[in-house]
């Protein structure tokens, strides 16, 4: 029998403060190069046009950039996508602030064929967004995020606890947040597929972390209600469900470097998001999400201890590391 | 085998059977989203604003037209700008009665006011309301006719938006996007209208307007009357020169667009494309008459927008015309189909913009369903391979679900007619990565259950009904995302959406129904199972 581990006995409790420590780093730095080198938004949100097109022969970017800098697009982006013998180039032009809604996208391609006579280009796609529906977009983006976030938080809070359900929700920004900086940092670009990756990888993250809260669950019941000390509890709970997790991680993971890999590059970034979220996630999973019941319980705790000797006591500080020696 | 597992086995080839039946064949029962077999998808903001000034015009002509029929002289029909008003001044006062007639007839539920020969009729507030709200729906149906004529198959043309006045059209395998979407966008308000010659012409038969707008104003020496509307007529010449010259025209049309009976590509006899058109009858005795007075003048053919006119031609009267005609300018026979195409199914009431276009070209479609399909073979051959050399005859038992996993999806997809899409294709693999989880969990909890002693069969019981619990929370969350994707996404991202959430409710069918009745089969009525490969 094939096994990851046998009987694993890990003590990921033990640093926890470490690996929550670490991860928090991580954020900030996310932040930082979130912050630093901003999101690159699609059209879809920023409006604009984008235009593939193949020409017949090799084309000449810079040429092209000053025909459609002629044509009054000076702001256009031009690159050449693909393999060098597909002969395929990508523009990008910006909206002009202020100005009507008209079809951008067919009138650069009509520029750019007038500018090579003689020459059929085939247009591969092409697409145009308003202002307005940009707008729109965002919004309704934000709102799905926020929707599924509060529908998962619901959901555990119904099934286990409710601070259960916001350390789900503390790994799944985390997972998101760094998966976010890695994107931003690899120079995709923010489209409405990418939107719904970062969706399901947020479905994911929480999927991940609800195994092994069932787990948790499952054992506290079987000891009689009586948890004894919760970080072996929880210790013990990560242990059991460590195969599955490292096994289904591996497996969602395959499917997606597969689309990673050959799905062609329509599907690149997309797919990006749910290779590296996966990653990200299940570490978060183990480390992040349990811990957090800990720490929350340690929080809980020394309160309740510092309220308790507070109030005979005179002088609570003295106290209140004593206290916090001993159980460390 | 025993007796209670008949009906189950039935169950299984029964959902296995339907689903084939469903599917097949896949050519026909899966719809493929435009991002795979190419097409447009259109969003057009109607503007509903522009229709009550199209209204407005429209009660100008039929006003202006039944006063002329009666013979009634009045000084000027406009409507001011800004109003919603049309004042008709200097009107013979002794026929007072008549012109309210004629108001309560063309214009019958607008306010009319009158003071000193000067009448105005107040289009209501709520009645623009009314004509902005029939404006979109009579788009639509010009729209649907259009694209009809254009020979699409199974096109989408809808209304859509909070506020109504938006319209989805997508058009899935176009060769000429670009000509489909001039066709669709162009108003094709088409009206014939005398020209109004400047003072002191008497050639009216060779007389041509200037090139530019003040030229033309400065013929008419103290400003342009009332009544009179300059339309340019633009001429591109072969070497890409471009001329214009700029029409004094009549404000009120003699006919308008809405007045064709049909229309039709003809050849003249000089063998130039035309396009030919029959007249209603009410209306072809309104162009008699209209031409039966500027006998050799010049008419001219207006065809624009709420935003845009331009004179098509403007031909020379020789004959009295009664319900036939044509119009001739510089076609050739693609662009005097289309125009007879756009007159046939009639105008649309006001400008339409295009605030959203994606078009995806066959070549780039038939590459993505190509790379998608690799994708997913690959990703399901690794899954399947692993799944194997982990898990033995359990995993090929996994196997087996999962592929009728994808099966169910499919056939869930060919019934409920969603749409394959790329994000879509993305969202199939994805399920089967997410769908052996349920497998995976089960299996480890059963490995357990053997672990600490148990029998095997007692272990693949435990295993299943400890594993089902944690199997529902799962589902539970993801499907709760994957919800609200639904309602966020458009086009794509709903497709990916679909996939997921169908591939996840058949997973809890084949990761616990159908594989442990896959154990039940092949453990049999055995006794004494001694080991379980796993």
């Amino acid at each position: 029998m094939f096994q990851i581990f046998k009987d694993s006995k890990f003590d990921f409790m033990r640093l926890r403060r470490f690996w929550v420590g670490i991860s928090f780093a991580l954020m900030l730095l996310s932040i930082g190069v979130i912050a630093t080198r901003g999101i690159t938004w699609g059209i879809e949100f920023e409006g604009g046009a984008q235009v593939q097109l193949k020409y017949p022969s090799k084309p000449d970017v810079s040429t092209i950039r000053n025909e459609l800098s002629r044509a009054g697009y000076s702001a256009a982006l031009v690159t050449t996508i693909g393999k060098p013998q597909d002969n395929e180039i990508y523009v990008r032009v910006p909206l002009t602030p202020g100005a009507k809604d008209d079809d951008v996208a067919a009138q650069v391609v009509r520029a750019l064929q007038a500018a090579s006579p003689g020459q059929a280009l085939t247009v591969q796609s092409q697409s145009y967004i308003g202002p307005a529906v940009g707008r729109e977009l965002i919004q309704k983006a934000v709102w799905a995020v926020i929707g599924a976030i509060g529908g998962m938080l619901g959901y555990i809070w119904i099934r286990f606890e409710f601070q259960w359900g916001l350390a789900a929700i503390i790994a799944l920004i985390h997972d998101a947040v760094i998966t976010l900086g890695l994107f931003t940092l690899a120079g995709f670009e923010m489209s409405l597929p990418v939107v719904a990756a970062f969706l399901t990888l947020i479905g994911y993250s929480v999927n991940d972390t609800v195994v092994i809260f069932d787990r948790i669950r499952e054992n506290r019941q079987a000891r009689g209600g009586v948890v004894g000390s919760l970080p072996q509890l929880i210790n013990d709970s990560v242990n059991q469900t460590l195969s599955r997790t490292i096994l289904t991680s591996f497996l969602t993971w395959l499917s997606c470097a597969s689309i990673f890999l050959f799905g062609g590059r329509a599907l690149r970034d997309f797919s990006f998001v749910l290779v590296v979220g996966i990653i990200i996630g299940t570490y978060s999973t183990i480390y992040i999400a349990s811990p957090i019941l800990v720490l929350w319980q340690d929080w809980v705790l020394r309160r309740k201890e510092a309220a308790v000797t507070a109030a005979p006591a005179a002088t609570p500080k003295p106290t209140a590391k004593k206290v916090r020696a001993g159980k460390a | 085998m025993p007796k209670n597992s008949m009906w189950k086995l039935a169950l299984i080839l029964g959902t296995i059977a339907l689903s084939i039946w469903l599917i097949y064949p896949p050519k026909e029962k899966i719809n493929l989203g435009l991002d795979l077999q190419g097409g447009s998808h259109l969003l057009l903001q109607v503007e509903t604003s522009a229709a009550v000034k199209g209204e407005i015009d429209l009660a100008i002509n039929r006003v202006g037209q039944a006063l002329k029929e009666k013979a009634i002289t009045y000084a000027s029909i406009a409507s001011p700008d800004g109003s919603q008003d049309v004042v008709i001044a200097g009107v013979d006062p002794s026929r007072s009665k008549e012109v309210r007639e004629i108001l309560t007839a063309h214009v019958p539920d607008w306010q009319t006011t009158v003071s000193e020969g000067s009448w105005t009729a107040h289009l209501p507030e709520s009645l623009a309301r009314q004509i902005q709200a029939t404006s979109v729906d009579t788009t639509l149906t010009v729209l649907r006719q259009r694209v009809d004529e254009l020979g699409v198959k199974e096109p989408i043309i809808q209304k859509q938006g909070a506020a109504g006045d938006r319209i989805v059209v997508e058009l899935p395998g176009l060769d000429d996007p670009e000509r489909a979407k001039n066709i669709l966008q162009d108003q094709a308000k088409l009206e014939w209208k005398a020209v109004a010659y400047p003072p002191g012409v008497t050639d009216y038969e060779r007389w041509f307007p200037p090139a530019t707008r003040e030229a033309t104003i400065a013929l008419f020496g103290a400003g342009i009357p009332a009544g009179v509307e300059l339309v340019p007529q633009v001429d591109l010449q072969p070497n890409g020169t471009r001329t214009e010259a700029w029409w004094p025209l009549q404000t009120v049309s003699a006919i308008v667009g809405n007045d064709l009976r049909s229309a039709r590509r003809s050849v003249d006899e000089m063998q130039r494309s035309v396009v030919a058109f029959t007249l209603s009858p009410e209306a072809g005795r309104r162009f008699q008459a209209a031409t039966r007075e500027n006998l050799r003048r010049r008419m001219a053919i207006v065809l624009g927008s709420s935003t845009k006119k331009e004179v098509v031609s403007a031909p020379v009267i020789q004959d009295v015309i009664g319900d036939r005609g044509q119009i001739s300018g510089r076609f050739d026979i693609k662009s005097a189909e289309d125009l007879a195409l756009k007159l046939r199914s009639g105008a649309i009431p006001t400008a339409v913009s295009i605030i959203e276009e994606q078009t995806v070209g066959p070549s780039l479609g038939r590459d993505s369903v190509r790379a998608g399909v690799i994708a997913s073979l690959l990703g399901f051959a690794g899954i399947t391979l692993f799944m194997l050399v982990w898990y033995r005859l359990s995993g090929l038992n996994a196997v087996v679900a999962l592929l009728m996993n994808v099966l169910l999806v499919l056939g869930a997809m060919a019934y409920l007619g969603a749409t394959l899409t790329l994000p879509g294709i993305a969202g199939l693999i994805l399920t089967v990565g997410m769908a052996v989880d349920s497998n995976v969990l089960i299996f480890e909890r059963i490995r357990e259950e053997l672990r600490i002693g148990k029998t095997v069969r007692s272990a693949i019981d435990q295993g299943f009904s400890r594993a089902f619990g944690t199997i529902i929370d799962t589902h539970v969350t993801t499907i709760v995302s994957a919800l609200f994707l639904l309602g966020y996404g458009t086009g794509p991202v709903r497709g990916f959406a679909v996939t997921l959430i169908a591939g996840l409710l058949c997973s809890v069918f084949t990761a616990v129904f159908v594989s442990r009745f896959i154990y039940d089969l092949v453990l049999g009525e055995r006794r004494n199972v001694e080991s379980l490969s796993i």
